[in-house]
């Protein structure tokens, strides 16, 4: 008994120490439903997914969110009501505090940034991949990475010409997938890498790329990029290509969201249904069909300035409890389950070309021809043509005004006011300066490392 | 011849006298615990004074006259037995007997890591506590009877909702974000410990020890440095609590029953605002404002709606509730086979109306030794816990009462029907009725020992254990709350843990003679867990899933599968003890973890202790100085243990596969959701452990001193990393965190007489926590979960940091703050964040005195803590900027007119009057931050043995005992409770914002009636 008892143990203890000689395997456990990092990238079908979801995340992030937060710096919204952390309320009241920012937007920005920057560090390595595929994604990896970049600069940065040299503070630029954290770049720094990325994709987009980024797509960016900058000059170039290129055209559309404008669109994001829908910023807190009390509401001063009875746009407005004390004011514009979003569209690149023109001295009568297509598009039967004599001054006025009544709610007005408030025009936004602190959004808490600068806290009083 | 004559004679004397009646014989065994065999044991006949002393089996006879003799039993270091026997003519008496170890502490068996110890050769520092004491404190989980029982040992108890469980911190919090909490062992199984397994949902995190049975619980043992931990390696680095459940030691059949019934009340009701009062303010703040006429009530509620009405919300939230329990415990011993059955029925009422938790469990432990030297036990429990749940804190119920439930509200309109029932609305009296909410738990814990004793020197223990958890969460939201044109939906949240664990240990003992006395041990372990879990959500429901399923026509059903999640570690272990003369003792242990949780170059942690102890107390010199009788130790160790992040795959890099995500354009997508991070490594801690244990009066008065120092090195940090990485956080080993401290106990025997007898127990230790480092991180790189306290280099672990309050201006009636560098302001800005407080205390510890008087016996345990900073996060908003929160009765004194000293600054509904950015939140400064001692009778209890004559010899032992826990507190904290439990979102929230306060349950104040039958 006893030499079977040692046997048995005997036995036992060599099959659990030999266990040891697989420890790695019993250790190895690998997470279910995810794919680990070392094998996500193999195919040439897994980096255009990875693509894709750029795009994915880019249009989440352009479905309003970021238009709205424009808006609400700007002149054209009344007050949102200050329900308990709201950060809309903190916005519109110019604050500047690290812990009620907008957060979830600069993480997404980084994020697609992150996601293109895996893509350049991982596209030589993929087998199967053709010359012209490659060549189109880097194209639209530099594109996308540009617009994340201005985007965020337009956010978080005094504009561009706030200072001679443009040396104030940007935002980090990150052009590698890896965990070293970078601080500021100069503003100088950050347009020149936009402008760097969209001269690299131009050279890589095909003509047609589908509803993704396209040749055009990358002219078109860069022409609103030039034109933000105040380099009339050189947007002027490229404006002019895209006209004469003849591809786009005025629709006759008044709304490029709910009722659509083909003809006009550079580049949209797309929304497949209901389920899929990239306007939901803008539905969600504009939409004022099916709800009493939207989150966001026109200010009275656009009003007053939109409720021209002459002007077919007009009927984007209502005013509700008219003449009490509760009078308020909704916009029409976003009414609809669910549509696309057009980012690059004709009418815009028209009324920049037109405004250059008068900036650069150039073509007037280009400029009128152009300003009265978007007129006689809003004023229909009560168009009358702008006199052909019309001086500098008046014409960039009307051309302006065009431009806030076109594009108003879309997240353009705000950059405007501040881009001529760089260029030296006296502007004030809702009583106070255009370069106040509180017209930049703050950084998160997390970006408190080690020689970090946050913007200016104090408002705008 | 003259050699011989002698004896001879004696024998014919004795002859002739024993002749006079036949002789009989009395023999048998004596054991000790876990079955072995005593020998050296004195087996006296006080009778006659024949003795003679057991051999090595235990087995000792005497030849004994007829009749009555008194046998006493008895050895150095046990407890005697007393015993009277019949003996007969030629009859032969066999009796077997069980020696307890004596009742002081020194020669007490005390269960460590992976074998037993005689207290006198510990080289670590373990603290034991038996099972009665557990019981003994009446308390839905059994780790809040630890309080105020081990120096140095720190209970938080669960607050007063039903299923709460306690937060337990050993010699301080070494750990940010990986658990803080020890690990508890049960039977051998390091068991599923999740206290977030369900989130903070509802404001509440689950607690893993509530299916325990504290009346299975025959003694735990705390083990709190490196030399009783190490063996523990991975995961003991917070400490080890080794629970040990009960067997049948003593022959026979014998039965125990309990059963108690209690009641529960809140020990602090808030003091909140009525109708009247809550206009008034409200009122006073419209016109500080410059309003003009009666004030814009919230919610739109008219001034004359809300004078009629005066709703009670916290009567309505917080009551009186029913405790009762009932428990019968069997156990068995035949020879060599012993069995323990163990049955409990629990159903624990609460203070918090619609709160309760009921267990019901069932226990079977076997003891057998089916051939000579094979012992096998097993054990088996099987618990169910339903705990069935309300709102609270931040998610509603009584924390609704304590902040957006006015007075001013009604329960009912009208016509009868609640208003405002939805989902997060202010009517939790409308919510808990019509919400249905309860968690059921089953959980059963496992386990088989066989151990082998090869030879007198060598045995093998092989052990196998299953730890399964079955845990389901269904809330059903009928029409009324969630405004749907259905019946309602019934959610179910299944979630299975599956933890199986084996260890195959062998101990030889090399040496052991008078002189030199050593011994090895060695083993390895596995450890497994898997956890699965779904989600299922039925539209158009009728009632809970729990229920049954019963649904309409439009029902639609969700059911989807989430990942499952696993995780192992692989163990290699040795312990080597060495002694010299019986006074010298050394010990060394080493033990190789390895951990899935890390990548394969970090795989495996090495962490070894040496430690040695030298009693002092037998050296011939210190008999004569300290006196024979009495103990004296010196201990001392050294050694390393560990820590693993909580995350099961912290370390690697993943991708979300394309199946998951929705696509753009109607493509498919995939994205990387976490960056590798193969260099994470384990969290490793080295401690110092010195103490001095002695007694004096023979032992009457025993003490210990330590003094301990645990320095954390790679602590695991969830860093909030930079947003413009890409993405917002990654597990690190970030810098170090030191523990220091010093604990003092002592036991005192103040008086023992035949009658009477008084014990005093007393405990403190003082702890000093300081994060050494934190790398190129900030204070702000980790926080607490209401973004309320940091880790700042040089201050301890959860660091209040926040805007230091001056003073309410004279003429202005503003709040006044200090800026960064101290100068005033009215402004509040995050700039002027200093550190000012910390939520660890400074020193805790428990007085406890028993009495005894014949059959009486009165016992009292005062817990007290000394410092720390408790921040009272909803103060800020019940007393702050007036919004559309209720104010407590504290708020009165607020300044009103020119000239006045007060408290609180000028009533006001608009933030820039307090200098505040546009949100009541931010409100955080040190007006809210108070000091947090306290001094609670946690425990009184007066019990009475029923006289023996009332039952005769049907029942052993009968007692009544009355209990009252959390009787009084005194303290200077103003916002009620002192003892904080509050919900936590994450375990870094856990170790760092202990003692925040956001709309906290209190505790539980509760009055026991318990009766106590053995037979």
């Amino acid at each position: 008994m006893k030499t079977y008892a040692r046997i048995l143990w005997a036995v036992a203890i060599t099959a659990l120490l030999g266990t040891g000689t697989s420890c790695k395997k019993m250790l190895d456990l690998r997470p279910e439903n995810l794919t680990l990092s070392e094998e996500a990238l193999k195919t040439p079908e897994d980096i255009q997914a990875l693509l894709n979801s750029c795009y994915d995340e880019f249009a989440n992030l352009m479905n309003g969110s970021v238009q709205n937060y424009h808006e609400l710096l700007g002149e054209n919204l009344s007050e949102p009501q200050n329900s308990a952390g709201s950060l809309y309320y903190t916005i519109y009241n110019r604050g500047t505090f690290s812990f009620r920012t907008a957060d979830r937007e600069y993480l997404d920005f980084y994020n697609c940034i992150l996601r293109i920057n895996t893509i350049f560090d991982n596209i030589d390595l993929i087998e199967g991949l053709t010359p012209e595929d490659k060549t189109r994604m880097m194209g639209e990896g530099h594109f996308l990475r540009a617009w994340c970049h201005w985007e965020l600069v337009k956010l978080w940065a005094q504009p561009y010409g706030y200072t001679a040299d443009n040396s104030h503070p940007g935002v980090p630029i990150r052009l590698k997938a890896d965990k070293n954290i970078e601080l500021r770049s100069s503003v100088a720094d950050v347009y020149a890498q936009v402008l760097s990325d969209i001269n690299s994709a131009l050279g890589m987009l095909p003509d047609d790329n589908g509803n993704y980024a396209s040749s055009d797509a990358a002219k078109a960016l860069k022409a609103k990029v030039l034109f933000l900058m105040n380099d009339h000059a050189e947007a002027l170039k490229i404006t002019d290509m895209i006209i004469k290129s003849g591809k786009y055209s005025f629709s006759d559309s008044l709304n490029r969201y709910t009722q659509g404008a083909p003809e006009e669109v550079i580049f949209q994001l797309i929304s497949t249904g209901n389920s899929d829908n990239r306007a939901g910023a803008f539905i969600n807190n504009y939409r004022s069909d099916n709800n009493p009390n939207p989150a966001l509401k026109p200010s009275s001063n656009f009003v007053k300035e939109a409720m021209d009875p002459l002007d077919r746009r007009s009927a984007f407005y209502e005013i509700k409890n008219e003449g009490k004390s509760n009078e308020f004011f909704v916009c029409h514009k976003f009414d609809k389950d669910v549509f696309n979003v057009p980012l690059l569209n004709y009418s815009d690149l028209a009324l920049m070309h037109a405004e250059s023109l008068v900036e650069t001295g150039g073509d007037l009568a280009t400029a009128i021809q152009l300003t009265d297509a978007i007129r006689k598009r809003a004023y229909d039967t009560n168009f009358v043509a702008l006199d052909p004599a019309i001086n500098n001054t008046n014409l960039k006025i009307e051309i302006q005004k065009q431009r806030k009544l076109e594009f108003a709610f879309e997240g353009d007005w705000t950059q405007q006011l501040r881009r001529r408030g760089a260029a030296g025009e006296t502007i004030t936004i809702r009583q106070s300066p255009w370069d106040c602190p509180g017209m930049l959004i703050q950084f998160p808490m997390s970006e408190r490392t080690a020689g970090f600068i946050f913007n200016e806290e104090g408002g705008c009083n | 011849m003259k050699r011989l004559i002698q004896p001879l004679l004696l024998t014919i004397a004795f002859g002739a006298f024993s002749a006079s009646a036949q002789n009989a014989i009395f023999k048998g065994i004596v054991r000790g615990a876990s079955d072995s065999k005593l020998s050296d044991v004195t087996v006296k006949d006080r009778t006659t004074g024949i003795s003679a002393k057991t051999d090595v089996t235990g087995a000792f006879s005497l030849t004994l006259t007829p009749g009555t003799h008194e046998i006493r039993i008895s050895k150095s270091e046990f407890e005697s037995i007393t015993d009277v026997i019949e003996l007969t003519e030629n009859q032969t008496l066999e009796k077997e007997y069980v020696m307890q170890p004596e009742a002081d502490d020194i020669g007490e068996v005390v269960i460590v890591g992976y074998g037993t110890s005689r207290r006198k050769d510990l080289t670590g520092s373990v603290s034991s506590l038996k099972g009665k004491e557990v019981v003994d404190m009446p308390a839905p989980s059994f780790e809040a009877a630890l309080q105020g029982k081990a120096a140095g040992v720190q209970i938080t108890m669960g607050s007063g909702v039903a299923g709460s469980g306690s937060l337990v911190r050993v010699r301080g919090v070494a750990s940010i974000s990986a658990a803080g909490d020890p690990l508890y062992i049960v039977d051998g199984i390091p068991i599923s410990q999740d206290y977030f397994i369900n989130g903070n949902n509802g404001g509440f995190n689950n607690n893993p020890l509530a299916t325990l049975n504290p009346n299975d619980i025959e003694s735990i043992e705390i083990l709190k440095d490196a030399a009783a931990t190490a063996i523990y390696g991975s995961r003991g680095s917070n400490g080890v609590i080794l629970i040990t459940t009960k067997r049948a030691k003593k022959s026979g059949l014998k039965f125990e029953f309990t059963s108690r019934i209690g009641t529960s009340e809140p020990t602090f009701k808030p003091q909140m605002l009525n109708s009247s009062q809550f206009l008034q303010m409200y009122q006073e703040a419209w016109e500080n404002d410059g309003g003009v006429g009666l004030a814009p009530l919230p919610n739109n509620i008219s001034w004359d709606d809300a004078r009629k009405t005066n709703t009670n919300w916290i009567d309505e939230t917080m009551g009186t509730g029913v405790k009762q329990l009932y428990s019968l415990g069997t156990t068995y011993r035949k020879g060599k086979f012993g069995a323990y059955v163990g049955l409990t029925w629990e159903d624990n009422g609460s203070f918090v109306i619609g709160s309760n938790y009921d267990r019901k469990a069932a226990r079977v432990n076997i003891d057998w030794e089916p051939v000579k030297n094979l012992t096998l036990t097993a054990s088996t429990s099987l618990t169910q816990g339903v705990n069935t749940r309300v709102d609270g804190a931040w998610s509603g119920g009584f924390g609704a009462a304590m902040s957006t439930a006015l007075p001013i509200y009604p329960i009912y309109d009208t016509a009868g029907n609640f208003v405002n029932s939805g989902n997060g609305g202010w009517n939790p009296v409308a919510i808990r009725n019509l919400k249905d909410w309860r968690t059921t738990e089953y959980r059963s814990i496992n386990n088989l020992k066989a151990s082998y004793r090869v030879n007198d020197k060598w045995s093998i223990t092989a052990f196998g254990a299953i730890d399964y958890m079955d845990f389901y969460e269904d809330i059903y939201e009928p029409q009324a709350m969630i405004n749907t044109n259905h019946a309602g939906i019934a959610k179910r949240t299944p979630r299975q843990t599956f933890n199986y664990n084996y260890n195959l240990v062998t101990n030889y003992q090399i040496l052991d003679n008078r002189i030199h006395s050593l011994s090895a041990m060695a083993g390895m372990e596995f450890q497994r867990s898997n956890l699965t879990s779904r989600y299922v959500e039925v539209s158009d429901a009728n009632q809970a899933l729990y229920k049954g399923e019963s649904v309409g026509e439009t029902s639609t059903r969700l059911e989807r599968e989430n990942p499952a999640e696993a995780f192992a570690f692989l163990s290699y272990f040795t312990r080597w003890n060495y002694k010299y003369l019986g006074k010298y003792i050394l010990e060394f242990t080493m033990r190789a973890d390895g951990s899935s949780r890390f990548g394969p170059n970090n795989a495996f942690g090495y962490f070894p202790a040496v430690s040695g102890a030298w009693l002092l107390s037998e050296e011939e010199f210190m008999r004569n100085l300290w006196g024979k009788g009495n103990n004296l130790k010196l201990r001392a160790s050294y050694g390393r243990t560990g820590n693993t992040p909580n995350q099961n795959y912290a370390w690697r890099g993943t991708f979300t596969p394309a199946q998951n995500s929705y696509g753009y354009n109607g493509n498919p997508s995939i994205f990387p959701t976490r960056l590798p991070n193969p260099d994470l490594k384990w969290e490793t801690s080295d401690v110092l452990d010195l103490s001095l244990e002695g007694g004096i009066f023979k032992n009457r008065f025993t003490w210990e001193v330590a003094y301990y120092n645990k320095t954390t090195n790679g602590v695991i940090l969830d860093l909030a990393v930079p947003r413009s990485l890409g993405f917002s956080s990654y597990y690190d080993n970030v810098g170090a965190v030191n523990n220091s401290g010093i604990e003092f106990s002592f036991t005192s025997t103040n008086i023992r007489t035949d009658n009477f007898s008084w014990k005093t127990q007393f405990n403190i230790a003082r702890n000093f926590n300081k994060i050494l480092d934190i790398g190129v991180y900030t204070q702000d790189a980790v926080s607490g979960g209401t973004n309320d306290t940091r880790v700042v280099v040089g201050q301890p672990i959860g660091t209040n940091y926040i805007v230091r309050f001056s003073h309410v201006d004279k003429e202005t009636g503003r709040p006044v703050y200090l800026d960064a560098d101290g100068n005033e302001t009215f402004t509040w800005s995050n700039d002027n964040r200093v550190s000012v407080g910390s939520v660890l205390p400074k020193a805790v510890g428990g007085l406890t005195n028993t009495f005894s008087y014949k059959n009486w016996n009165l016992n009292f345990l005062f817990v007290y803590k000394i410092g720390g900073n408790i921040y009272n996060s909803s103060g800020k908003r019940q007393n702050g900027v007036v919004t559309d929160w209720n104010m407590t009765t504290d708020y009165y004194n607020h300044w009103r007119k020119p000239g006045d000293e007060a408290r609180y600054p000028k009533l006001s509904l608009q933030t820039d009057q307090y200098g505040l950015p546009p949100d009541p939140y931010q409100y955080n400064t040190t007006l809210f931050l108070e000091d947090g001692s306290y001094l609670r009778l946690r425990n009184i209890s007066l019990s009475y043995r029923l006289p023996a004559s009332w039952f005769g010899k049907a029942i052993d032992n009968a007692q009544l005992t009355f209990t009252g826990v959390n009787l009084l507190t005194f303290t200077n904290y103003s916002g009620g409770d002192p003892e904080i439990a509050r919900d936590f979102e994450n375990p870094a929230d856990r170790n760092m914002s202990s003692n925040i306060t956001y709309l906290t349950a209190p505790q539980e104040k509760s009055y026991n009636l318990t009766l106590n039958l053995t037979f």
